[in-house]
């Protein structure tokens, strides 16, 4: 088979092509999180690709590693002095054009965009399928977002088990130290404050909760502890229980994870993520648009959809298309109409020179038809035969 | 094979070069009185190129060069925003020490050591000549929608009016107060190094040089220190006032001229001649307020509004108008002195004479045609307007001549007499552009003094009409 002539440049390092395979599963899991949200009345929004740096250090809700790996250059306008970035993460940009387009609240809004990340590795282009649910009623909106996750997952095929934390639960034990001992915990979690922790009864609650993914009746045994050592994590320690029970008894698996890195800067609440096939497939939890101690509340979800798309390529099958051929020139009109009775019976087909161009075909010669199946040849003369029979290999 | 080896032009050469002669390594060409950029020393295998201190980390990290001696500020300013450089560095040398200090003018009612809150910084406009270590401060810092101002010098020029935050190089604290500003943080500490690219060290024999250089060693790490607000602490602002015009002197060599231009329009400011400058000349002009400011920095603060008018180049304004053709700035007056001429430069020998001829070269050579220069955006847009195919632009701090031929194929680069481009064994080929000195005022002016801005720029024009045309 001949193939495309080769270029002398090619494409930009840590940047990603997305060829016809890799399409095709990408829109599997697309068409999966874009009906689930649909079905959950979230609507779909689009934001541009270059926004202004000041969003971002604006928001405060980027971390300076975070911050220092953005794509940031002087545009057009640079001459002001503003820079603008390729944006490195769709929640903040989200959040904006909700305010500038004065959407009311509570908005479910939904996207499947890329970001663009500095990274070390060859991959500093992601994809993501996002949710964020602006103005989020506690617990109930929490819920939502991951039925929306749960479920796309589902579609998928992938029967992934909810990991959950709370950041206000990590966030009570880490002011119940000295400032010196908190080190590292909004990257590396609770587990970073172990061997630090001097009062034996918040030692006590701390080995309980580092306990590696637990039943949601970990939590009544926390709370017990609680009481005792670190009486302000137990309203998120019963938020959280809440929603650990609500999501079994809706049929998932759900462990308890309090160990959870989850960058506690950014979230507020309830942090949750999907797995499955010993892979992370995204997460999100409670946050708050505003930025950091504003009041208002969002539950955010986002979901790997390279990650996905890859893991779904090998079982997701090319589509057939019909080659339609006509015999002489004086066929080709016939052959426009052979091919349209065919994309109305949901079948594809194109036009094509050679009738060996695809396993199916269907040669065009005056008023005679001849189906090519792996079958067999079959001479046909009613064009609705020709569609019955193709359509059994669609 | 020789061993390329950078090393410093300016301040640093004469130390450089006794230390290199002290550890019996031959620096013939280097000697601070050589014209030389370039030397090759057969006999020791050895290759001495002269460069801006700031580009020696980049061309080493290119594999332009195996070695090189250069400040670890530089080399920190280019590993904070770009890791994957493959640069490796070797150890300290002994030499000048240089600091990197967050400070603030006195009027922000900061003391020294002081580090704002981080709502009391929001929006801060931060003027640093090493703009990847500001930006690594400021996000430190959690400022808010901060501004940077990135500059190519006289940092400390700006505030308080222009600027909340300054990051400048200085030698320690004291010679930040000497500055007139209030040392906040230590963000840098450092000296000199030796450096090497990281394929060179795996691959080429530079034994005899490390051999040399090995027991100068010094125990001197560099230090990277990033500051931590403090609750409670807030800070005073200022703003320009509207009612005050705003003018833009040069330092430095572009000053040369200026004085002779300001008293052909009839304008003298006290502490801005010959022989000295001050940072804020008076004027003697009710509503008029003078600055002294880097040159190439000028066509980007009228741009922004922090200045009026200045006395600039067509050059400098042509790079910054390739870069942003929406910018607001505009030549108001042509004051055709410093007159030179700007073209692309190649080796002596190169085959061609003109441009035309050069461009059908390089687009048959089928690989990137490198251009070196210290107006790159110019560079570009020479490139787009001749359709070299392939190029890639390579900005250069100075000492641009030594690139030609190894290091690139050509420059875009100035004359004024030739003098310096066939010392090198250079030679210019169609030059596309004449520069001179001129007047640049921003379209939509900030100043409400706007017939006071039009006399001055009356007074230019009359100067140039009165005195015949170079």
């Amino acid at each position: 088979m001949p193939s495309v002539p080769p270029l002398p440049v090619q494409r930009s390092r840590g940047m990603r092509d997305l060829l016809p395979a890799d399409m095709r599963a990408f829109r599997r899991v697309e068409d999966a999180f874009r009906a689930a949200a649909t079905r959950w009345g979230y609507e779909e929004v689009r934001t541009p690709t270059i926004e202004t740096y000041r969003l971002f250090t604006a928001a405060g809700a980027l971390t300076p590693e975070m911050l220092s790996r953005v794509y940031s250059f002087l545009d057009w306008d640079g001459w002001s002095g503003e820079r603008v970035v390729l944006r490195p993460d769709s929640t903040i940009p989200v959040a904006r054009a909700a305010a500038e387009g004065n959407l009311g609240l509570p908005a479910r809004l939904f996207y499947v965009q890329n970001v663009f990340r500095f990274s070390e590795t060859d991959d500093r282009e992601d994809w993501q399928c996002g949710i964020e649910y602006l103005g989020a009623p506690d617990a109930i909106g929490d819920l939502e977002v991951a039925a929306v996750a749960a479920e796309t997952l589902d579609a998928l095929g992938l029967k992934a088990q909810v990991r959950l934390s709370h950041v206000s639960i990590t966030r009570a034990v880490s002011e119940s130290v000295q400032a010196s001992a908190r080190n590292g915990v909004a990257t590396h979690g609770l587990g970073a404050l172990r061997g630090n922790v001097t009062n034996p009864q918040v030692a006590a609650f701390l080995e309980v909760a580092l306990q590696p993914a637990g039943d949601p009746a970990l939590l009544d045994n926390l709370a017990a502890l609680a009481h005792s050592s670190v009486p302000a994590a137990l309203p998120a320690i019963e938020e959280l229980a809440g929603v650990a029970k609500a999501l079994a008894a809706s049929g998932r698996t759900v462990l308890i994870d309090l160990g959870m890195p989850r960058d506690f800067d950014y979230y507020t609440g309830v942090v949750f993520e999907f797995e499955s096939h010993g892979e992370s497939w995204g997460g999100g939890g409670r946050y708050s648009p505003g930025g950091p101690g504003t009041a208002s509340t969002a539950c955010g979800l986002g979901l790997e959809a390279g990650l996905l798309a890859s893991h779904m390529a090998p079982t997701t099958r090319e589509r057939m298309v019909v080659a339609v051929t006509p015999a002489s020139p004086s066929d080709m009109g016939r052959a426009i109409s052979v091919a349209r009775a065919l994309h109305r019976g949901g079948i594809s087909a194109a036009l094509s020179g050679e009738p060996g161009a695809s396993k199916l075909g269907v040669t065009v010669s005056g008023s005679s038809l001849v189906a090519r199946t792996p079958d067999g040849e079959r001479a046909m003369s009613a064009l609705d035969d020709v569609v019955g029979l193709l359509i059994q290999y669609k | 094979m020789t061993v390329k080896f950078a090393l410093p032009t300016g301040d640093a050469r004469a130390a450089v070069g006794a230390m290199l002669e002290g550890a019996g390594i031959s620096t013939r060409g280097y000697e601070p009185s050589s014209r030389q950029l370039r030397s090759v020393l057969e006999g020791a295998g050895l290759t001495l190129r002269v460069f801006r201190e700031k580009d020696i980390p980049i061309q080493v990290a290119l594999g332009n060069y195996d070695l090189g001696i250069c400040g670890d500020i530089w080399l920190t300013e280019l590993q904070v925003r770009f890791p994957l450089q493959r640069v490796v560095r070797i150890g300290s040398l002994p030499g000048p020490r240089n600091e990197v200090w967050l400070c603030a003018a006195p009027e922000s009612g900061l003391a020294e050591a002081q580090i704002p809150e981080r709502q009391a910084l929001a929006d801060a406009r931060i003027v640093s000549e090493l703009p990847n270590l500001a930006d690594l401060v400021a996000v430190h810092l959690r400022i808010p929608a901060y501004r940077l101002i990135s500059v190519y010098g006289s940092a400390d020029a700006y505030p308080p009016e222009d600027a909340d935050l300054v990051l400048m190089p200085a030698a320690d604290a004291e010679a930040v107060r000497a500055k007139g500003m209030v040392p906040l943080h230590r963000v840098f500490a450092g000296g000199i190094a030796l450096i090497a690219n990281a394929d060179a060290l795996a691959g080429r024999d530079l034994a005899p040089i490390l051999a040399k250089l090995g027991p100068l060693f010094v125990l001197e790490e560099p230090a990277l220190s990033f500051p931590a607000s403090q609750p409670g602490v807030g800070m005073a602002t200022a703003h320009p006032e509207p009612e005050t015009l705003r003018m833009a002197l040069p330092d430095g060599h572009a000053q040369r001229h200026t004085p002779a231009a300001l008293r052909g329009a009839g304008l003298e400011f006290d502490g801005y001649d010959e022989k000295s400058f001050v940072r804020r000349p008076v004027s003697g002009i009710p509503g008029l307020a003078v600055k002294v400011v880097r040159p190439q920095d000028m066509p980007q603060l009228v741009a922004r509004g922090m200045f009026d008018i200045a006395i600039s180049g067509r050059d400098l304004l042509h790079e910054h108008l390739s870069r942003f053709p929406g910018s607001p700035v505009e030549m108001a007056v042509d004051l055709g002195t410093n007159r030179y001429r700007i073209g692309p430069v190649v080796d002596a020998a190169f085959p061609a004479e003109t441009t035309a001829e050069a461009v059908d070269i390089w687009n048959r050579l089928g690989r990137p045609i490198r251009i070196a220069s210290e107006f790159p955006a110019t560079a570009e847009r020479f490139a787009r307007d001749h359709h070299l195919q392939h190029t890639m632009i390579i900005p250069v701090a100075g000492a641009s001549e030594g690139f030609v031929p190894e290091d690139a194929d050509f420059l875009v680069e100035g004359t004024e007499t030739g003098t310096s481009i066939r010392a090198n064994g250079l030679k210019m080929l169609d030059p596309f552009m004449e520069s001179t000195a001129c007047v640049i005022v921003r379209r939509d002016p900030f100043t409400k003094q706007t017939a006071l801005l039009a006399d001055l720029i009356r007074r230019f024009q009359g100067a140039v009409a009165a005195v015949p045309a170079v």
